[in-house]
C-alpha cells in the first residue's frame, strides 16, 4: 500500500482508548499510586485495572465514580457513561493481559497468584520505571487517583465482584460476562 | 553624438601652478616616471570635470597628495570643448560648485553635488552631450545616473586590479556598486533606446506604488466603515431604495400627524388606534417568542461545542503522555518476541511465530513515535477549527440576545403607548397619539440621517475602488509598454554587443598571443577563450582594448560615448614591456592618428581625443610626435611659484 495511504488509514485508526501505550502509561501510574512495591502490598486481581484506566484518565468521569458510591441516585447521563466504562473496560481486558505480561517477561512487574486463581501484581522499582515516573506530565492522573481512593479507601485490596457491585450494579448497569 | 574634448588644464594655487599645453585632438602622450605627476594630470582632469578625488583632500588622514593639500586657495581651470563649443570650468577645492563660461562670456553656477538643486553640474554636461538623465531605483532608493558615473568607462585609471574594467566607484558615493548599476552605464553609452527603457522602468515602479498605496487606503476606509456600522455589505441601490422608502414612510406621518392636529378626536377614533397598537404588540410578541427559542437553541450548541472542546483537549493530553511513555519504555514492536524479548529478524508478511500475516493489518498496534506526532498534529488542528466554531457560535448568541432585549424594549414602549392613549378617549384632541406620531417621526428622521451617510461612504468607497481600477489599467499598460521597450533594448544591446565582440576580438588576437576568441557577455564584461583562465599580464590588454573599442564604437556609430578616453598608466606589475607596448600600438592600427594634424577640426576621422599618460619608453618609438608632455623628477607636474 502507498506509504501515504497507510500513514493516512493509521492515523484514522488511531483509537486512542484501545492504545497500548495509553493502557500502559494508567496501570503504571495506578500501581505507583497504591505504591504496590513489592508481595507485601500487591495490587489485588488485575481485572480491577481495566476499568480504573477510564475512570483516572478523565476529571469527569472520576466524578461520576465517586457520585456512583454515595447513596443517592444518579441521572440517566452518568448511567450510561457507567455503562460505557464497563463495555470498554471489557473490551481491553486482554490487551491489559498481554501488557502485564510483557512487563513481568521484561522483569518490571511482578505476577502473583492470588487466591481464587485471580492475578495479583506489584511492581519492581527499577531504574527505567524510575526515569519513567520522574515527570510531572501525570499530575491530572494522580490528582484524580487521590479522588478515588478518598471515595473507595480499600480499593487496592478489594475484590473484583465487590468492586463491581458497588460501582455498577447497584447502580443498575446491565453486567455480563465473557 | 555628443563629443567632448579637453584643450587645457591650468592648477592655480597660492604655492603650485601648472599650465598644460594645449591638447589636440587624436592621441596625446603625457611621458613620466613614477611620482612625477602623471595621475595627478589626469585626476586634475576628473576633479575639473566634477569628480571625487580622495587624495586631493586635505581632510583625509591617509594618501593626501601632498602639494596639493598643503596649497590653498587653489583651483582649476579647464578649457573644453563640447560639440565645437568653448567653455571654461572653474572649480575651486573644498567647494561644491563648478563655474561654467560660455563662448560668449556669460557664467552660470553648478552645484556639484545634488541635494535638493535643480539642475547640478553633471545635469548640465549631460544635456550638452545629449545624454538624457536616467534615474535608477534600487531597493528603496532612486538614483539619477550623473556624468561620474558614466565617466567610469571613459577614465581608464590606473589600477592595481584592472579585471574589473570599470573605474572604481567614487568613495562619497551613497550608492553602493551594483551590476544593475555597471550595465545601465554601458547601455547609455552606447544604447539608443535605453533612456525610453529606463523612463517607463522608473514610471512603472511609481505606478505600483501609487497602486499599493491606493489599495491600502481602500483597505482602512471598508475597515473604518466596519467599526462604525457593523451591519452587512450594502450596496447603494439598495440603500438608495430604503432611503426612498424611509422618506415615503416620513411623509405618509407628517401628513398624518397634520390630520390630527386639525380634526376633532372622537372615542372611536382613538378605540381605532388602541386596536392597532394591540395588533402591533401581538406581532412583535410572536417574534420575542421565536428568538428566545433560538437562543435557547444556539445556547445548547454553544455547550455543546464546549464540551467538545474540552474532550479534545483532554485526548491530546493523552496522546502527549502516550508519546511520553512510547519514547521513554519502547515495549512493543513487530519485531520482539514476546516470549524472550528479544529483537528478531522478521520475514515480511510473517508474525515472529512464522504464520503468515498481513504487514499491513500487523502494523495496527505498532505505531512510530512519528505517527503519534501525527495524530497529535491533526488533533491539534482541529482544535483550532472548534476555536472557531466556538466564537462564530458566541457572537451569534450574543447577537440573539442583543435582538431580544431590543424587542423587549419595542413592547414594553407600544405597552406604554397604549395605556397613554386610553386617556385621549376623553379628550378632544388626540394629545398622546400626536406625541407618540412625533417620536416616531423622530426615530425615522435619525434612520433617514444614519442611510444618508451610509449613502456618501457608499459613494466614497465607489469612487476608491474605481480609482484602483484606473490605476491597475494604467499599471497593465505601462507593464506592456516596458515588456515592448525591454524587447527591443535586448535586441538593439544584442546588435551593440555583437559588434562590440568583432571589434574586441580583432584587436585581442593581435595583441594577445594566446587569445582565439573574444567577446562581451551579457553583463558587458569580457569573455575571453570562452572563460578559460588567462595570465595575470593578459588583464592589462583586456582591459585596455575594451575602452579602445569603446571609443572606436563611438567614432563609427551613432551613440552617446563623447568620443574621448582618459588612459592613465596602463601598465601594471605583470606585464613586460614588450606587450604593452604592443598594446598600446595598437591605437595607430585603431584610429588613423597619424593623420590627425595639430588643431584639425575639419577631418571626421580625427573627431576624437585620447589622453594618454605612461613612464618614460614604455610607449612605442614612433609615438614621439604624440608626446605634448615630459616629466621628471626635476620637471615635475606642479610648479613652485
Amino acid at each position: 500500500m502507498d506509504t501515504k495511504k497507510l500513514e493516512v488509514k493509521k492515523r484514522i485508526m488511531f483509537i486512542k482508548n484501545e492504545d497500548y501505550y495509553f493502557l500502559l502509561y494508567n496501570i503504571l501510574i495506578c500501581l505507583k499510586f497504591f505504591q504496590c512495591f513489592n508481595e507485601k502490598k500487591v495490587f489485588h486481581d488485575a481485572r480491577k485495572l481495566s476499568s480504573i484506566i477510564y475512570f483516572m484518565s478523565s476529571y469527569e468521569y472520576t466524578n461520576i465514580f465517586c457520585r456512583s458510591l454515595k447513596a443517592r441516585k444518579i441521572s440517566n447521563y452518568e448511567k450510561s457513561i457507567l455503562t460505557d466504562v464497563y463495555s470498554k473496560s471489557k473490551i481491553i481486558i486482554n490487551d491489559v493481559y498481554k501488557i502485564l505480561f510483557t512487563l513481568s517477561k521484561r522483569n518490571d512487574l511482578c505476577l502473583v497468584k492470588g487466591k481464587n486463581n485471580n492475578l495479583d501484581i506489584y511492581i519492581k522499582e527499577n531504574k527505567i520505571l524510575d526515569d519513567f515516573f520522574e515527570t510531572s506530565l501525570f499530575d491530572e492522573e494522580l490528582s484524580n487517583l487521590v479522588l478515588i481512593k478518598q471515595s473507595m479507601n480499600r480499593f487496592r485490596t478489594l475484590k473484583y465482584e465487590t468492586y463491581i457491585d458497588k460501582v455498577f450494579k447497584s447502580n443498575g448497569v446491565g453486567l455480563w460476562d465473557v | 553624438m555628443g563629443r567632448l574634448a579637453i584643450r587645457k588644464l591650468i592648477y592655480n594655487g597660492k604655492k603650485y601652478y601648472y599650465e598644460s599645453p594645449y591638447l589636440n585632438d587624436g592621441l596625446n602622450i603625457i611621458v613620466g616616471d613614477n611620482g612625477t605627476g602623471k595621475s595627478t594630470f589626469t585626476n586634475l582632469i576628473y576633479f575639473g570635470l566634477g569628480g571625487n578625488v580622495d587624495s586631493f583632500n586635505k581632510n583625509r588622514s591617509t594618501d593626501k597628495h601632498a602639494e596639493i593639500c598643503e596649497d590653498v586657495d587653489n583651483f582649476l581651470r579647464l578649457e573644453i570643448e563640447i560639440n565645437d563649443k568653448s567653455y571654461i570650468l572653474l572649480r575651486y577645492f573644498y567647494e561644491n560648485e563648478i563655474t561654467v563660461i560660455s563662448e560668449d562670456g556669460s557664467s552660470k553656477n553648478y552645484k556639484i553635488f545634488r541635494r535638493d538643486y535643480n539642475e547640478i553640474f553633471s545635469d548640465w554636461i549631460l544635456n550638452e552631450l545629449g545624454i538624457e538623465v536616467v534615474e535608477l531605483f534600487q531597493g528603496n532608493y532612486n538614483w539619477k545616473i550623473n556624468f561620474t558615473d558614466l565617466f567610469r568607462l571613459i577614465y581608464h585609471d590606473q589600477s592595481a586590479d584592472p579585471s574589473n574594467i570599470y573605474k572604481k566607484l567614487d568613495t562619497n558615493h551613497f550608492m553602493s556598486d551594483s551590476k544593475m548599476m555597471r550595465k545601465a552605464i554601458f547601455e547609455i553609452l552606447l544604447g539608443k533606446s535605453f533612456t525610453q527603457y529606463y523612463k517607463v522602468l522608473l514610471d512603472l515602479k511609481r505606478k505600483e506604488k501609487e497602486k499599493e498605496l491606493k489599495k491600502e487606503i481602500l483597505k482602512s476606509f471598508k475597515e473604518i466603515k466596519k467599526t462604525l456600522n457593523n451591519s452587512e455589505e450594502i450596496n447603494l441601490v439598495y440603500l438608495e431604495k430604503e432611503l426612498q422608502n424611509k422618506e415615503i414612510q416620513l411623509n405618509r406621518l407628517l401628513q398624518y400627524r397634520e390630520k390630527l392636529k386639525t380634526t376633532n378626536n372622537t372615542p372611536a377614533k382613538t378605540i381605532k388606534n388602541i386596536e392597532k397598537e394591540k395588533l402591533e404588540y401581538l406581532r412583535l410578541e410572536l417574534k420575542l417568542s421565536e428568538l428566545k427559542e433560538r437562543e435557547r437553541e444556539v445556547y445548547k450548541e454553544l455547550q455543546q461545542l464546549k464540551k467538545f472542546k474540552e474532550n479534545s483537549e483532554l485526548e491530546i493530553r493523552q496522546i502527549q503522555k502516550i508519546i511520553y511513555t512510547h519514547q521513554k519504555l519502547n515495549i512493543f514492536s513487530p519485531d520482539i518476541c514476546p516470549y524472550c524479548l528479544n529483537q528478531v529478524e522478521r520475514q515480511k508478511n510473517r508474525c515472529v511465530c512464522g504464520s503468515e500475516i498481513n504487514e499491513d493489518d500487523y502494523e495496527r498496534f505498532f505505531y512510530s513515535t512519528k505517527d503519534y506526532i501525527e495524530i497529535l498534529k491533526s488533533r491539534q488542528k482541529s482544535l483550532e477549527s472548534i476555536d472557531f466554531a466556538i466564537n462564530d457560535c458566541e457572537d451569534e448568541y450574543l447577537n440573539i440576545k442583543k435582538n431580544i432585549d431590543q424587542m423587549q424594549s419595542e413592547l414594553d414602549k407600544i405597552q406604554k403607548n397604549i395605556i397613554e392613549l386610553s386617556t385621549d378617549i376623553n379628550e378632544q384632541y388626540s394629545f398622546n397619539r400626536i406625541r407618540q406620531i412625533d417620536d416616531k417621526i423622530l426615530i425615522l428622521k435619525q434612520e433617514i440621517q444614519n442611510i444618508k451617510q451610509e449613502i456618501s461612504l457608499e459613494k466614497r468607497r465607489d469612487q476608491l475602488e474605481k480609482e484602483l481600477q484606473t490605476l491597475n489599467n494604467e499599471y497593465e499598460k505601462l507593464r506592456i509598454e516596458k515588456k515592448e521597450l525591454e524587447i527591443q533594448s535586448q535586441k538593439e544591446m544584442l546588435n551593440i554587443r555583437t559588434i562590440f565582440s568583432e571589434y574586441y576580438q580583432k584587436y585581442m588576437i593581435d595583441v594577445l598571443k594566446s587569445c582565439r576568441v573574444a567577446s562581451i557577455n551579457d553583463d558587458y564584461m569580457p569573455v575571453i577563450n570562452n572563460g578559460i583562465y588567462h595570465e595575470k599580464s593578459a588583464l592589462v590588454p583586456i582591459r585596455l582594448m575594451y575602452f579602445l573599442t569603446l571609443l572606436k564604437l563611438s567614432v563609427e556609430e551613432n551613440v552617446n560615448y563623447p568620443k574621448f578616453l582618459l588612459i592613465d598608466t596602463p601598465q601594471t606589475a605583470g606585464i613586460d614591456d614588450e606587450n604593452l607596448i604592443k598594446a598600446i600600438s595598437k591605437i595607430d592600427d585603431i584610429f588613423d592618428i597619424f593623420n590627425c594634424s595639430e588643431k584639425n577640426k575639419i577631418d571626421d576621422n580625427c573627431s576624437f581625443q585620447i589622453i594618454l599618460t605612461t613612464a618614460k619608453d614604455k610607449y612605442p618609438i614612433n609615438y614621439e610626435k604624440f608626446v605634448i608632455e615630459n616629466l621628471t623628477e626635476n620637471n615635475k607636474l606642479l610648479k613652485l611659484k
